[in-house]
């Protein structure tokens, strides 16, 4: 959310843009973006009373200490709006009687608080130019000066308005309900929308003419003929706002706060803020139906509680200073303390876990020395440590490990002759070639047995296959005769591979029961090497054969061809032999070279020239002779 | 908060490993310290940094005196230990709904921007009930990491799907 800080310093003094920021990240509300002294910043669910300027100001001034310059909830209210001065209706004569609607409900839990007041004799005309400044800089269009007065109070009290033409509401009444499957109404974004069973609405004598929470009704709304407005701050309940809202697929401002929770004593003070940028000549006093007041249980608990969770030594006087930073009154009663949380945190401060984070936020979460945890030492997972020791152990005879997608198609389970019935189907897959879950392989076979499977091309399956027996053995794991199998020849089709492939799946849960294996030693693998980008353009190969005195050793000699330029991107010995006919004591090496531009296509030309370069740097160093 | 591969046997696909704390703790009953790698499935668009299947890390520990300070001993020790004992690593508090207080833990990268690798917290004492026990008499942290993020950090990795393209010139620089 968008936080102009020149608003929010109409509420309180702040530092520096830069420092009010730090701050706030570590307070818990980290920075997106920094602009044009707009703070823009994510706030978490649990949240919701800082969604508003007034809400974030009034965290800052808990953080910094600095005095609240307003406190919106302290607003006097004029005296129509205030509800303590038991106005009758013929009241005041310098508020004339005017006429109130009629207002229903359904049920209570639909709309906890609702209050209306009736704005007569409004102009409509743009807003003041500070207002339309304000509403521009958080993202919002300027459209008149009520439609604007909603908004911009919603944005800085948190609380959201809608206003209704008086005129277009048959019979001045209003009915709050939950629609019947299969109601329309058009939205004031034109859009037709057909409702469940389950959306709060509005209706006067004859049909629906708000989405309660969400958006107005196109045949209510405020435009140039407005003169008389029915203005209300409502409250309604945040589950079946979050049901509408994913049923329609619509998300607006006020659904959003209303999804998570208001603060109560925030709906007379928005009225009033409203009240006074519309202007009206002549207004109602305030009709306040408190439907379902919210519980507020109060929280108890020791005051040790918090340094001992915290793990940390705390002073009383500091506990309770920051206690009291959260806006909760306190009460202490010999070691305990008893805590009423404040109108705008019921939902968020709840438990003793929730006052400690608090007291660890105003701490500094920076400040918490940290504690040494202390052994034992915890025992490694047997099938872990057996399936580690394998794949290094493969590793080092030459093989790689790979990971593969989980999913496959229709046609993958078809080829590997799985029944599909068998096979476990999305409901909602990224793609008709991403349906199913792969069966083999220790992911997701019914019967769920991990396994280790190893492919190979089938002249390398004879050693591979001596080498794990011999490691069988040495495991002490006996009767075990593991042995390859040709990998079906419609699969190798499939994927249009020529060549002959074996494999073998070792069920590691099976050895590991089969073996009588106690401890096994587990090397941590040391990875070297910085990963380089592999190019999107085509490589260039070339062969090199040197002969070269027999005692050069041919990693050196590698490393020397990789050095003579950035774009060899590898040197692969794939050959080396000595014979006489090169001379007493030499060999020779032959070499693959890959020759790679990250950025761009490589010339001949290029090539040609570092390949000379090569060749002149082997004849300098290592007296090569080049075939 | 995210998006979720639905079956059509009416499970779903874990989003985190998170999903595992309360299972494992009635076959492992505390005190206990527990560590679960798997795999995690998104119903997201991959891109570089986006995979719709990949790899995260969950840890946590109940037991009687467990605190935030233990806590967070754990996370920069971790983190020490993969990235070298200069890495400056700085925690914030954040909101996760299984934790209370819970907070992100970041790593400053060469470019000097601060980057999130870890989620963590005190568990949240309906958690614990979850899991059948006293939430007055235990106490656990729990911290959940994205391996594959790590993986990229430390090696320099820019695209996650390189992990599962298996291509040879890539695992071929691991050896």
């Amino acid at each position: 959310m968008k936080y102009p800080i020149s608003w929010l310093k109409e509420f309180v003094d702040l530092p520096s843009a830069q420092k009010t920021a730090e701050i706030l990240d570590s307070a818990g509300f980290a920075l997106e973006g920094l602009e044009n002294e707009i703070l823009d910043l994510e706030i978490t669910p649990n949240r919701p009373d800082l969604l508003s300027i007034f809400g974030l100001s009034r965290e800052l001034s808990f953080f910094l200490e600095n005095p609240l310059k307003l406190n919106l909830l302290e607003l006097p209210l004029s005296p129509p709006l205030n509800p303590s001065l038991k106005l009758r209706v013929t009241g005041n004569p310098s508020f004339p009687k005017i006429k109130m609607p009629q207002i229903k409900f359904e049920e209570n839990f639909l709309s906890p608080r609702f209050a209306a007041v009736v704005l007569e004799k409004v102009e409509i005309k743009p807003s003041i130019p500070e207002i339309t400044r304000k509403l521009e800089a958080v993202g919002k269009r300027a459209i008149n000066n009520v439609v604007d007065a909603t908004n911009y109070v919603m944005w800085e009290t948190g609380q959201p308005l809608h206003a209704f033409d008086a005129a277009k509401i048959k019979g001045f009444s209003l009915l709050v309900r939950k629609s019947k499957e299969g109601e329309k109404i058009i939205t004031l974004d034109g859009v037709e929308r057909i409702l469940g069973n389950e959306t709060i609405v509005i209706t006067d004598n004859e049909k629906i003419i708000d989405l309660a929470g969400l958006m107005g009704g196109e045949n209510s709304g405020v435009d140039a003929t407005t003169t008389t407005v029915v203005l209300l701050a409502a409250i309604y309940d945040s589950v079946l706002i979050r049901r509408t809202s994913k049923q329609q697929n619509l998300s607006t401002d006020a659904s959003y706060r209303f999804e998570r929770g208001l603060d109560y004593q925030m709906v007379l003070p928005a009225l009033e803020k409203a009240r006074e940028i519309i202007q009206p000549k002549n207004y109602s006093r305030v009709l306040d139906f408190q439907n379902q007041k919210p519980k507020n249980p109060k929280i108890e608990f020791a005051l040790d509680f918090i340094p001992d969770f915290l793990g940390l030594r705390m002073r009383k006087e500091k506990i309770l200073n920051f206690l009291e930073r959260t806006g909760s009154k306190i009460k202490e009663e010999n070691k305990k303390i008893v805590l009423t949380p404040p109108s705008w945190r019921l939902s968020d401060l709840r438990s003793k876990e929730d006052f400690a984070e608090e007291v660890a936020r105003f701490y500094g979460y920076e400040n918490i020395l940290s504690k040494k945890l202390t052994r034992p030492r915890g025992k490694q997972n047997p099938v872990f440590l057996l399936e580690n020791y394998l794949k290094q152990f493969l590793d080092k005879e030459g093989l790689f490990e790979t990971i593969t997608s989980p999913f496959v198609s229709a046609t993958d389970l078809l080829i590997l002759e799985f029944p599909r019935e068998q096979a476990i189907s999305i409901a909602n897959p990224l793609s008709s070639e991403q349906q199913y879950l792969r069966p083999t392989c220790n992911v997701f076979h019914p019967k769920e047995e991990k396994e280790l499977l190893i492919l190979l091309e089938t002249y390398l399956s004879e050693k591979i296959e001596l080498i794990l027996n011999r490691l069988m053995k040495r495991l002490k794991i006996e009767n075990f005769n593991l042995k390859m199998t040709n990998v079906p020849p419609a699969l190798l089709a499939h994927y249009k591979i020529r060549r002959a492939f074996k494999y073998l799946k070792i069920p590691l849960l099976n050895i590991f029961q089969e073996s009588k294996l106690k401890n096994i030693l587990l090397n941590e693998p040391k990875i070297k090497g910085r990963y380089r980008p592999i190019a999107k353009f085509p490589p260039v190969l070339r062969d090199i054969s040197i002969v070269v005195p027999g005692k050069i050793k041919p990693d050196v000699v590698s490393k020397t061809i990789k050095k003579v330029d950035n774009l060899i991107w590898m040197v692969e010995l794939f050959d080396q032999y000595q014979s006489e006919v090169f001379g007493e004591q030499k060999k020779s090496l032959a070499f693959h070279l890959v020759f790679q531009n990250p950025k761009e296509t490589l010339t001949d030309e290029r090539v040609e020239e570092i390949f000379d370069k090569v060749k002149k740097v082997l004849e300098e160093k290592y007296q090569a002779l080049i075939r | 908060m995210q998006d979720t591969f639905y079956l059509n046997d009416g499970r779903l696909l874990r989003t985190h490993t998170s999903a595992m704390q309360v299972k494992t703790v009635w076959q492992k009953k505390p005190p206990c310290r527990i560590l679960i790698p798997g795999r995690v499935f998104r119903h997201e668009a991959t891109d570089a940094t986006h995979e719709a299947s990949f790899f995260q890390l969950e840890g946590f520990a109940i037991e009687k005196n467990l605190t935030l300070a233990h806590l967070k001993w754990v996370l920069e020790s971790y983190l020490k230990h993969i990235f070298g004992p200069k890495i400056q690593v700085k925690i914030v508090p954040h909101y996760y709904p299984f934790v209370e207080p819970g907070m992100d833990v970041l790593i400053k990268l060469k470019n000097q921007k601060w980057l999130e690798v870890l989620g963590a917290g005190m568990i949240h004492p309906k958690v614990l009930k979850n899991m059948k026990l006293d939430s007055e008499k235990w106490r656990g942290f729990a911290f959940g990491l994205g391996i594959d993020r790590l993986v990229m950090l430390k090696h320099g990795i820019d695209d996650i799907r390189l992990f599962y393209s298996n291509d040879l010139r890539f695992l071929k620089q691991f050896k």
